[in-house]
């Protein structure tokens, strides 16, 4: 049973990846402007001769599902290509750059989780009170600012007015120790948390709202626990399964999310790496980076399928 | 199960006086319980009967102060051992909540929590209450399991609910009401959600732990069937008010409001083929926010008179402690010169009843051989 599960996702896995990485293909090689232009030195342009040879050797000519097919065949390998411009291997670009969208990624979902959880939970229990009418304002506003103003605003707040913390650049952990790098890290994430954490707050709120109308919740009362325990022990519970699927489905739109945040902050992540990459006409980057983020969505929502079903005893049996 | 108590006459365990329960709703105010007052002496058992709607949750609930939302009113009195429990701070209802009175509610599926294991679920409140550790929990969980009969306690306590059968669901809740030992239990339906064969079987549970533990009962269903021979006395509620209310016996034997009367034909008869029809009351409940002038039950009584949609009749006690709400009681010459008179005057609500008895009377081979 659960193996007939595991093989019906796995297969829709793999078509999920397929359409992702053909669609990114395409999508890329339809934007304007040639790469060879990129690629050839100024004044290059009426070297004809260049020209064709330089096509010839990426054999740009072959027909468009040739060449994606030969990109898709060296990605399942590992390779993503090389950059025509800067000569840097696609993958090394990830993993250089990966540490830091990463970890903003990580802890903005930790920041919203650990936000979200408790204004979720106080907003549904004392439901229409101050902190709920005061918390549903601060997420009509956290929903309607985009992140890349929050982080700003942030940016003035906190460094320009209160001059506390580094507006922008990246502490790596290696090199400065976790503090430093937190100091760098935090604001970026603040920012980026914002949307996940008003959404996830309503929506804890709402499953709260649900499950504290539940009779068991009336029983729990009925013998004599205190509203607290209630709360954590028998509400949460079975409102935190909604809460993590939600998070865990963010944490897949984080990582293309962080792409704004870096350029705000000016962060050596992915984000700035695939701006770059747009700027430059750096087609083999744009595409390797993007089926990157994609693959990482896809995979990351594939096992909160998985998550999902192992948390809640009710699904796990079935 | 009653002699042993006979000390405590004067002072009852709990008392429950004028107690009314309003909710403001968009349409109006729904007085689901208008006025209901009540003894119940430690160790007895109260059934309270009456058909969906009568206010007989909405009753146990106000008394347990576990009325949910912000639009509701509750006013009288509810004393538990002589303290108001309708106006303690709620600081000592959680005291009182689990540990001297407890709740079994009607659908087990619904009022145990899918994702807590049943061990916890027994034994929580004992570790808060009693103090006892975690260890001595889980012992007392197995042993409270075992007192309801489950099979295999020990594999029960980590399962969860949806892992248990109705039945056994229900002897979890069961097992967790009487966990801290309460005073005074509420079984509100308990066995409505349940197999008819397993009623039978968590009704007769719930006697023998109440006449062990010498605990009161609370008893409250829709079926005057399960109450029969398991209550010391019965209350009989018509939208939200009390219309009967005596000893059991008396109530079965010395049946005096229509209502009752009524109630006590829809039970289904053992003898009788599964598939018979009962005689359902005819008509709907009232509607309880816009009530009929006079008896509330006037539009659907066989014995209706002027008098009855007009004024409302007040509850009359006789001697022998038996109350009724009615001005024409069943059994009067009174009743049997109205039944006589709408009878004659072709009233539906009579001729429905009226019907109904002559369909009974048919011997069963005639009416097979007539279909
Ligand atoms: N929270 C509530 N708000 C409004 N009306 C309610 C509420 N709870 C119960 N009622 C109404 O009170 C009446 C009595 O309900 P209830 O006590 O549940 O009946 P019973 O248990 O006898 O079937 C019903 O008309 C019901 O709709
Ligand atoms: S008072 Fe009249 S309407 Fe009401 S129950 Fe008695 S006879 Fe019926
Ligand atoms: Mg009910």
């Amino acid at each position: 049973m659960l193996g007939k599960v595991l093989a019906v996702r796995t297969v829709r896995l793999i078509a999920t990846l397929f359409a992702v990485s053909l669609l990114t293909f395409l999508l890329v090689e339809q934007l304007p402007g040639d790469p060879i232009l990129a690629i050839l030195p100024p004044g290059g342009l009426d070297d004809l001769e260049t020209i064709e040879r330089i096509r010839k050797e990426l054999r740009l000519d072959d027909p468009v599902l040739t060449r994606y097919f030969r990109w898709a065949g060296d990605a399942l390998q590992g390779d993503l290509g090389k950059s025509y411009i800067t000569d840097q291997p696609v993958s090394d670009a990830i993993k250089d750059r990966i540490p830091v969208t990463m970890e903003l990624a990580l802890l903005a979902t930790l920041i919203a989780a650990f936000l979200a959880i408790p204004i979720g939970a106080i907003s549904a229990y004392r439901e229409g009170g101050y902190f709920d009418r005061t918390m549903s304002a601060f997420t009509t506003a956290a929903l309607s600012i985009p992140g890349f103003l929050a982080g700003i605003f942030f940016i003035w707040l906190f460094t320009l007015k209160f001059n506390w913390l580094p507006s922008t650049g990246w502490n790596r952990i290696t090199d400065k120790g976790l503090l430093a790098n937190l100091q760098t890290a935090i604001l970026p994430a603040g920012a980026l948390a914002l949307a996940p954490l008003a959404i996830n707050a309503r929506l804890i709120r709402a499953d709260m709202i649900g499950t504290l109308k539940e009779d068991y919740i009336l029983s729990a009362k009925a013998k004599g626990l205190r509203d607290r325990y209630i709360l954590m022990r028998h509400a949460l519970r079975p409102s935190s399964l909604t809460a993590i699927t939600v998070f865990a489905l963010q944490l897949g739109g984080l990582i293309g999310g962080t792409v704004v945040i870096e350029t705000v902050f000016a962060l050596p992540g992915l984000g700035t790496r695939l701006i770059s990459g747009i700027y430059q006409r750096d087609v083999v980057m744009i595409q390797g980076i993007t089926l990157f983020i994609a693959t990482v969505y896809v995979v990351v929502n594939a096992l909160v399928d998985l998550l999902y079903a192992a948390l809640d005893p009710r699904i796990r049996r079935q | 199960m009653n002699e042993a108590t006979t000390t405590a006459r004067d002072e009852p365990l709990l008392s429950v006086q004028d107690l009314r329960t309003h909710f403001s709703i968009n349409a109006g105010l729904l007085k689901a319980v208008d006025g209901v007052t009540f003894d119940l002496q430690a160790g007895q058992t109260l059934g309270i009967v009456g058909e969906s709607g009568s206010g007989k949750t909405v009753l146990s609930r106000s008394i347990m102060r576990l009325n949910l939302g912000n639009n509701v009113e509750t006013s009288g009195k509810a004393l538990f051992g002589g303290k108001d429990l309708l106006r303690l701070p709620m600081g000592q209802m959680t005291d009182i909540w689990g540990q001297e009175i407890a709740m079994v509610f009607q659908d087990p599926m619904t009022s145990l929590n899918p994702v807590v294991k049943i061990g916890r679920q027994v034994s929580e409140h004992v570790r808060k209450h009693l103090a006892v550790s975690k260890r001595e929990a889980r012992g007392l969980a197995v042993e409270l399991l075992k007192s309801v009969r489950i099979p295999e306690a020990e594999v029960a306590i980590d399962s969860f609910p949806h892992e248990l059968s109705g039945g056994m669901r229900q002897r979890v809740s069961i097992a967790i009401a009487l966990a801290c030992g309460p005073k005074l239990l509420f079984a509100d339906e308990p066995t409505t959600a349940l197999d008819v064969t397993v009623q039978h079987q968590i009704l007769n549970l719930l006697g023998l732990q109440q006449s062990e533990r010498d605990m009161a009962m609370v008893l409250v269903t829709h079926d005057l069937g399960v109450v029969a021979g398991r209550t010391d006395e019965i209350i009989v509620m018509y939208a939200g008010k009390i219309v009967e209310q005596s000893r059991t016996r008396q109530i079965f034997q010395n049946t005096s409001h229509p209502y009752t009367e009524a109630l006590l034909r829809s039970i289904p008869k053992t003898d009788q083929p599964s598939h018979t029809r009962l005689a359902a009351i005819a008509g709907r409940p009232p509607n309880l926010i816009t009530m009929p002038s006079g008896c509330s039950f006037s539009p659907r009584c066989p014995y209706a008179q002027e008098r009855c949609f007009e004024e409302e009749p007040p509850l009359t006690v006789t001697k022998e402690g038996h109350a009724t709400a009615c001005w024409y009681q069943v059994g009067t010459e009174a009743n049997r010169a109205a039944w006589d008179k709408n009878l004659a005057a072709g009233r539906p609500a009579t001729l429905a009843v009226a019907e109904g008895q002559v369909i009974d009377e048919v011997p069963l081979d005639i009416g097979a051989g007539g279909a």
